[in-house]
């Protein structure tokens, strides 16, 4: 610096100097001030003009009329009160004073936000927020635990959404707000023990005191011990309770939390349909293969354990006909049909059907007899007809052609 | 198996199971019967349990408000 080390300002530029650095300092822009309201003056202007102070110190403040319009109270002495604005020096006076855009009533939030940073920091440190402790949710839950108050919209969007899925409902009442309510909170998870799948902890939207029994230590705890999964859903999508941290799965809402413990009943139908449907067509295309088979064996002698089967199996496509849904149904009619045809084809193979005719079989010690050179004169043979057997003995045996009305 | 004793998840297993082994084949016209008649009564013990009408609800206090006695899908 090349001028004098003593400069002369004046009052103005020195006024000037302290604006400009107030001005270029980010930290006394958009800032809340907190205190308690003294000489607060209603100028007939519109402006209001109040001193801030706490025990030690006081600030001059202003609210200008078009920045009070939405104020919503009347300002008094004696209230404790935020402000938000900015630090501004007022240069006719050289006072530095917070030229206020809003005024909230301090309700003693700004204390419980400490708080409640101060309970998390906490819990987080002892491994309630962990990641690698949060259980996943079972899919089909038989013993669905809530934990709720019982005269509360929170429980009945909750049953809305899971009526429709099979399962034990156990509700825990508690009391969800005011005096008592993380106890009863905290209590009623513990009364769930051993009695449920999963916990849904509920509570519809309010103000942030109606849910501040959510971020008390003991619901932390309860929460953290439950020996099954909890679910948190209080309020709405934007409030956020120390019990969401501990939560294994924070919901926005009661009914996203109902949604999240219970599988979609009808996406389940429609997989029992898809199995059924499946099973059919398996069995179906098993017994073309057989068809296939058959062809085979028509021509065999061996018919009868088949027929045996195709009876057994059509008493049974008649017995689960009856208990089946009507598009199973006509399938299993097809089967049927199917089987039917089958077994018809079976019987115009079969033997027996031959015998009936007044054809036999013959069959000596040695098997059945084709030739006459297979039998000797006194050997016994069995002749087989349609209806019975006979026994007898050979007499004589010739060899030659067949011929309809000799011997 | 009654129908509020039925585990859906098992029973959903065990149709999977089935199915798979009967569209597998390799298997009797005998077993293949036996496999489909089970599955199908797995299929309709489900069924039953979604359609029962009444939904349970309990209170731990015993005490519950009068519109949650029964609810009703």
């Amino acid at each position: 610096m090349n001028c004098s080390l003593t400069q002369i300002l004046t009052v103005s530029e020195i006024n000037e100097r302290i604006k400009g650095r107030l001005d270029a300092d980010p930290r006394l822009h958009d800032l809340w001030a907190k205190g308690e309201l003294s000489n607060v003056t209603n100028h007939r202007s519109g402006h209001r003009y109040f001193t801030l102070k706490d025990r030690e110190s006081q600030l001059s403040c202003v609210l200008f009329k078009n920045n009070g319009l939405r104020l919503g109270f009347d300002l008094k002495d004696g209230q404790n009160v935020l402000v938000f604005g900015d630090i501004d020096v007022y240069r006719p006076q050289g006072r530095v004073q917070l030229i206020a855009r809003g005024v909230k009533l301090d309700t003693g939030l700004g204390f419980r936000h400490l708080e409640f940073e101060a309970l998390k920091k906490k819990l987080s440190s002892k491994g309630l927020f962990d990641l690698e402790r949060k259980r996943p949710l079972p899919k089909y839950p038989k013993r669905i635990g809530i934990v709720t108050s019982p005269d509360g919209a929170a429980l009945r969007d909750v049953l809305r959404i899971i009526g429709p899925y099979p399962a034990r409902i156990i509700l825990s009442p508690a009391k969800v707000q005011g005096q008592g309510a993380s106890e009863s909170i905290s209590s009623a998870i513990e009364a769930l023990r051993g009695r449920a799948d999963v916990v849904i902890v509920c509570r519809g939207g309010g103000s942030i005191e109606d849910l501040w029994c959510f971020n008390s230590e003991a619901v932390a705890r309860a929460f953290f011990e439950c020996d099954s999964p909890v679910i948190s859903a209080v309020g709405h999508e934007t409030d956020v309770t120390i019990a969401d941290f501990v939560a294994d799965v924070r919901a926005a809402t009661p009914t996203a939390a109902a949604e999240m413990a219970v599988p979609d009943v009808e996406a389940f139908r429609d997989d029992l349909h898809l199995i059924s449907t499946r099973m059919v067509r398996a069995l179906w295309s098993y017994l073309e293969r057989k068809e296939e088979c058959l062809e085979y064996l028509e021509r065999s002698i061996s018919a009868r354990r088949m027929y045996a089967l195709l009876g057994e199996a059509r008493q049974r496509l008649d017995y689960l006909g009856e208990r089946l849904g009507s598009s199973e149904k006509d399938r299993l009619d097809a089967m049927r049909i199917k089987l039917e045809m089958l077994e018809r084809r079976l019987s115009t193979a079969s033997p027996l059907d031959t015998l009936g005719r007044g054809y036999c079989i013959v069959k000596s010690s040695r098997g059945i007899v084709t030739s006459a050179k297979d039998v000797l004169p006194g050997d016994t043979l069995e002749i087989v007809l349609a209806d019975g057997r006979v026994k007898c003995r050979v007499m004589d045996s010739e060899k030659g052609e067949f011929s309809d009305g000799e011997g | 198996m009654e129908r509020d004793e039925i585990d859906l998840e098992a029973a959903l297993n065990d149709l999977e199971g089935i199915v798979t082994k009967l569209e597998a084949g390799g298997i009797s016209l005998e077993e293949s019967l036996v496999l489909f008649e089970r599955g199908m009564k797995l299929v309709s013990l489900c069924q039953g349990k979604l359609d029962s009408a009444e939904q349970r609800i309990e209170s731990l206090t015993g005490k519950l408000p009068e519109d949650l006695a029964v609810i009703r899908r």
